[in-house]
């Protein structure tokens, strides 16, 4: 029915009526709110207690006013009360855009309530509204909010496991309950009379593992410790203290005994190690030769990084199972360069002598010499038409194969080689087992543990990935196969970390007599060389000599004659020689070397390869009334040790030495030394780098190369250290370069090659350019293959 | 502090040759030496435990390296290397239980007087005075408790370790040389032997646990920095795996065709990783943890003339007296046991007010006064 006129009026009255009301209560409120407002204004410099009060109700009025929630916040941070601070913030951060400057007082203020989520949030904010600005004061507002977001996110991780301990201790709490309960009233403890300790089960606490923010798996902390717990047989220990009977003296020494060989028959005691001889093994070296012994029983891919010392680790196992017994014959495999290295360090550091393919019983008793007990031999050599039979025609209790990344193509004869061997023990040597691809690796394995990586095609499928012939998949699982049969220590593991070495290359213009020397020798050298029956070496050596010293040659020269070793025809040209000799009485390296020492307070080494060089030098440092030890390789011990003492004293501060100067001895205390002379092989430079740059070394390494203008020498330098600073390299790292070029042929032939082939200067000059452009290319590869294997190895090999 | 190998002379024989040649010479058997090796004629009990005849010959072999025992009768050769079972048959017999010994050490000279001066040399008092009262001639009673242990982990040590103890003052000696070398030394006939004092044991047992769980801290210290590297280096592989399962996971969702059902499994398995990762790295920390069992080889117990010195501590007008022992073994005054935790010491704090001697790890707050 329809509303009658009368009836409209009333309700529109009724309406207007309501509407006044609430107008009228809403201009009180707005009068009261501005009132209390005003107040609170007004009280906030005399009395803020009473000016939050007023604030806080006014708020009740208009809870979503600006002004009044940044007053409550004002007062509440001047009163110091965070909680209704807090309370400002969040109102406001609900109604307004927050400035930098309230987020960061907002973000402090959920920190010192521990809200670290919140907080993190409230960081990311800021750091977004500050993240263009070039203000200083916003720009350190900026460093403010990424600092407590990083904090805060360490809190979280804190706080998450704080919870996770405390519930596992709850839970421990109540499994102990529960066995208590369980236990029957009969069954008492045991009486013991040692105090019990824990099982690690009971140390040992989970390690929880967080999610963050974005839901992103993070890594537990990594400085957790793992737990160690002590058990004693106290029954043992007990019934022997209660013995009312005594054991006769030989029972007491027998038990010790059997418990000595006992221990030693767990491979934890090596016994190889009081055999050693001019050399202290580390304590990753033995550690990673326990390892081979107990773990891997004998078949390992021995790939620590460079310098750190594989052939010890290799000759600490072979050492132990030779002491042992457990091999009585066995087979060494290098390139042919490393045959006498090898050997070198079989003899001097272990004691034991062995042939090798570097002796000429190999070239003259053809198969048999193949029959020895243990050969150290050149792989060239062992897998040649004429070898390859009578090397694996018989079996050997170990095999070790050098730089076995020669080894990497199951199509090439070395890999086939090896293959072929019977062996029980096998130890394989490389710092750099993949080079290009994967399969190099697979290819290894499988001669130490074949079916360890399955079949080619299977290793293919499971674990590469297409495309990327050196990006494994199934990392995990790979890992684990892997970790059966490879060690790879790094510097981090060993904790080698020697301080850097820098090299001076001292050029010295020679004298016009020196000149002529150089020149008559050379010329000599090519004249002897033409003749078919001319020794090689001994001309090598006669112009490393000319390199040295006049003395050097002189000595040379004379031995020579007086051996009759000379022909006729060029006897008078060595007489000529050595009267030039006689005539040079003061040489220009000689005047560098007293400038040198003159501005030098430290203790230096001086390295000389003739003992024609080592004497000249001697009266020469007496004649300048410089106090110096000697020190060469016809000395007794105990006149090396008086030697090492007198330069280790303080009146000293000279070591006069031979390339074998100081080894075994330590010189870490000398971080200085000069080249008088220099080797033409690397290596030979490096052991005598070595000689200082070694664990122990605490301050950097200065080495004075001198060389005279225009020799040999000066070429090798040029090379070495200015293309590819080799001077500055890590031990060991030469070699590998090397390694790449130098196929069959030494380091020392190729430059003597360069040298005596070249017809003029120019042609020299091009040849050795040659070279180290070869050298550069090698060592560019050789880093590429580094990186490669480090990314691909990381730690995840280490003992 | 190691133990040596043993008490007899260095020969060119190896280790497993010589213990199998002591083994056989303990147990009766006479052995004659040979150029080549020696021959040993043995008890017919000792015959059939090792299942030998009785005559039987050690020779080197062909490299020295390789000796074997050659049975005549059985026309047959045993190796006796490590590792070979007629060897670790006699290791079995040796070590079946841990035999007590007793030894008397005869001393020529004692030293008598400059006590002052040895204490001063290897003591240290940081906040009392010592005075030397008086000195006695006194025999006194050391033990040796030669043990053998096992640390496992990922991987396994095995260790010996030798502790000595005054048994008067219950106070551990530090490198004294077990094997008496050198000193007149005398071994009496078995037969019985004066038991140990409970209350003596009871003082020195909580020692030796200390003792033995210190010594192995330091002689397993590698062995644990090696198994905490790759503990975590272990967790770290954990972790970057899960990563990248979640990851992997995360991505799949984006998959089209899925159902809310399995988008809502997914993502429940995506929650379970973290759990799953704790729970792993718990594993983990398991395998890692290092359980050492340690058992006594043996115990021998030295009774020796040493010097009794008695001395005064005084901290500011307080004072008390301390027994100290001149060992003429080690040539020095034993240490003194912390009143403590019972190391021993050179460094001695007396602490405030009571007096305890206190080690330096101790002294900040001593734990008997703590206990009350």
């Amino acid at each position: 029915m329809a509303k009658t006129k009368e009836q409209k009026r009333k309700q529109k009255r009724k309406e207007r009526l309501k509407e006044r009301l609430s107008q009228h209560t809403r201009e009180s409120r707005e009068e009261r709110f501005a009132f209390l407002l005003n107040e609170a204004k007004w009280f906030s410099r005399t009395n803020p207690e009473k000016a939050l009060e007023r604030v806080q109700r006014s708020l009740k009025l208009f809870p979503d006013d600006e002004d009044a929630i940044g007053l409550m916040g004002l007062l509440a941070g001047h009163l110091n009360k965070p909680e209704i601070e807090m309370q400002a913030f969040e109102r406001l951060d609900k109604i307004v855009e927050l400035t930098p400057d309230q987020l960061e007082r907002y973000l402090r203020l959920l920190y010192g309530q521990k809200r670290y989520r919140e907080a993190i949030a409230i960081a990311e904010r800021g750091i977004e509204k500050t993240k263009d600005s070039t203000d200083p004061q916003t720009k350190n507002l900026k460093t403010f909010f990424s600092r407590m977001k990083d904090y805060a996110g360490f809190q979280i991780d804190e706080k998450s496991e704080q919870k996770t301990a405390e519930k596992k201790a709850i839970e421990k709490k109540d499994l102990l309950k529960k066995e208590k309960a369980k236990k029957s009233p009969a069954e008492k403890p045991e009486k013991a009379t040692l105090p019990e300790r824990p099982e690690n089960e009971d140390t040992a606490e989970a390690v929880p593992a967080e999610e963050n923010r974005e839901g992103k798996v993070k890594a537990p902390r990594r400085d957790i410790d793992i737990p160690v717990s002590v058990k004693i047989d106290t029954r043992g220990l007990e019934a022997t203290l209660s013995e009312q009977l005594q054991s006769p003296p030989e029972a007491y020494w027998l038990a010790l005994e059997a418990y000595q060989v006992r221990l030693n028959e767990t491979f934890d005691r090596l016994i190889c190690l009081s055999g050693l001889t001019n050399v202290a093994s580390l304590w990753y070296q033995e550690e990673t030769a326990k390892k081979i012994l107990k773990r891997f029983r004998g078949r390992a891919l021995l790939a620590d990084e460079v310098g750190l010392g594989k052939t010890i680790e290799a000759l600490l196992v072979f050492s132990e199972y030779y002491q042992r017994g457990m091999i009585k014959n066995g087979l060494i495999l290098t390139p042919t360069p490393l045959v006498s290295q090898w050997r070198g360090e079989l003899a001097s550091k272990f004691g034991l002598d062995f042939p090798t393919t570097d002796d000429p019983e190999y070239r003259t008793q053809g198969d048999k010499f193949w029959e020895a007990p243990f050969i150290v031999a050149s792989i060239n050599l062992a897998k040649s038409k004429k070898n390859f039979e009578a090397v694996t025609r018989r079996e050997y209790d170990i095999v070790i194969v050098d730089e076995a990344h020669h080894l990497k193509n199951r199509t090439t004869l070395n890999w086939k080689l090896v293959n072929a061997l019977k062996k029980k023990y096998l130890l394989m040597l490389s710092a750099t087992p993949v080079e290009n691809n994967l399969m190099e690796l697979y290819n290894l394995i499988t001669l130490l543990k074949p079916g360890q990586l399955k079949t080619a095609s299977a290793f293919k499928e499971e674990f590469m990935t297409r495309g990327d012939p050196t990006d494994p998949q199934n990392r995990e699982k790979l890992r684990s196969l892997l970790g059966e049969v490879m060690i790879r220590n790094t510097r981090a593991v060993a904790k080698v970390d020697l301080p850097p070495r820098f090299a001076h290359t001292l050029r010295v213009d020679p004298t016009k007599e020196e000149q002529a020397l150089y020149q008559s020798i050379e010329a000599l050298i090519r004249e002897m060389g033409k003749r078919k029956t001319a020794n090689r070496l001994l001309l090598k050596n006669l112009l490393a000599e000319a390199g040295s010293s006049p003395r050097a040659v002189q000595l040379a020269l004379q031995r020579r004659l007086e051996n009759r070793e000379v022909p006729k025809a060029e006897e008078k040209k060595i007489k000529d020689i050595l009267d030039i000799c006689a005539g040079i009485k003061k040489t220009r390296k000689n005047r560098m070397l007293l400038d040198l020492l003159k501005g030098n307070p430290d203790k230096i080494i001086i390295f000389v390869k003739y003992l024609g060089t080592l004497e000249h030098l001697s009266g020469f440092l007496e004649e300048n009334r410089k106090p110096y030890a000697i020190f060469h390789g016809s000395m007794s011990n105990a006149e090396k040790d008086a030697q090492v003492e007198r330069f280790t004293g303080e009146d000293v501060h000279i070591l006069l030495t031979t390339e074998i100067g100081g080894e075994g001895r330590n010189l870490q205390f000398c971080n200085k030394m000069i080249n008088y002379d220099l080797p033409w092989n690397p290596m030979k430079i490096e052991q005598r780098i070595g000689r200082i740059h070694r664990i122990g070394q605490e301050k950097e390494v200065t080495i004075f190369n001198f060389c005279g203008a225009g020799s040999i020498e000066d070429y090798i330098l040029e090379i070495l250290d200015k293309k590819i600073n080799m001077f500055e390299m890590v031990i060991g790292e030469i070699d590998m370069i090397l390694g790449r070029i130098r196929g069959e042929q030494d380091f020392s032939d190729m430059v003597y090659e360069i040298w005596m082939d070249a017809e003029s200067d120019e042609d020299r000059k091009t040849g050795f350019d040659r070279l180290a452009s070869r050298l550069k290319r090698s060592k560019s590869s050789y880093l590429k293959t580094r990186e490669l294997d480090d990314k691909l190895f990381e730690d995840s090999y280490e003992i | 502090m190691r133990s040596e190998a043993s008490n007899t002379p260095e020969t060119d024989e190896s280790l497993p040759t010589q213990f199998a040649r002591h083994f056989l010479e303990t147990h009766g058997a006479v052995v004659e030496e040979k150029p080549e090796g020696w021959d040993a004629l043995l008890p017919g009990e000792l015959a059939r435990q090792l299942d030998l005849s009785e005559l039987v010959s050690a020779r080197r072999g062909a490299d020295a390296r390789t000796p074997a025992i050659h049975l005549p009768e059985k026309d047959r050769s045993l190796p006796i290397g490590y590792g070979s079972p007629l060897v670790e048959k006699m290791i079995g017999l040796a070590s079946d239980r841990a035999p007590l010994t007793t030894c008397r050490v005869r001393i020529d000279y004692l030293k008598k007087a400059g006590f002052d001066k040895s204490i001063a040399d290897v003591f240290s008092f940081p906040n009392s005075l010592p005075t030397v009262q008086s000195t006695a001639e006194a025999k006194t009673e050391y033990i040796v408790f030669n043990c053998w242990y096992q640390a496992q982990s990922d991987e396994q040590q095995e260790g010996m370790l030798d502790l000595v103890f005054n048994l008067e003052t219950a106070a551990p000696i530090f490198e004294m040389d077990v094997t008496l070398t050198g000193l007149d030394r005398t071994f009496p006939s078995p037969g019985a032997v004066s038991s140990l004092d409970p209350k003596i044991l009871n003082r020195l047992l909580p020692k030796l646990q200390k003792a033995l769980e210190d010594n192995i801290a330091a002689e397993i210290a590698d062995f644990r920095e090696r198994m905490k590297r790759r503990y975590q280096r272990d967790i770290r592989h954990l972790a970057e795996y899960y990563e990248s399962l979640r990851q992997e996971m995360e991505k799949s969702l984006q998959r089209p065709g899925l159902t809310e059902a399995s988008i809502a499994d997914r993502k429940e398995k995506i929650a379970l990783i973290p759990d799953e990762l704790a729970r792993k790295t718990h594993d983990l920390l398991k395998k890692y943890s290092i359980r050492t069992d340690v058992r006594p080889c043996a115990v021998l117990r030295i009774l020796t003339p040493a010097v009794k010195i008695l001395i005064k501590l005084t901290k500011g007008k307080r004072e008390r007296s301390a027994t100290l022992f001149y060992n003429p073994i080690t040539k020095t005054v034993d240490p003194l046991s912390c009143e403590g935790c019972g190391a021993g010491t050179y460094r001695v704090w007396l602490c405030d007010p009571h007096l305890h001697i206190l080690c330096p790890g101790c002294r900040r707050d001593c734990p008997v006064c703590r206990k009350g």
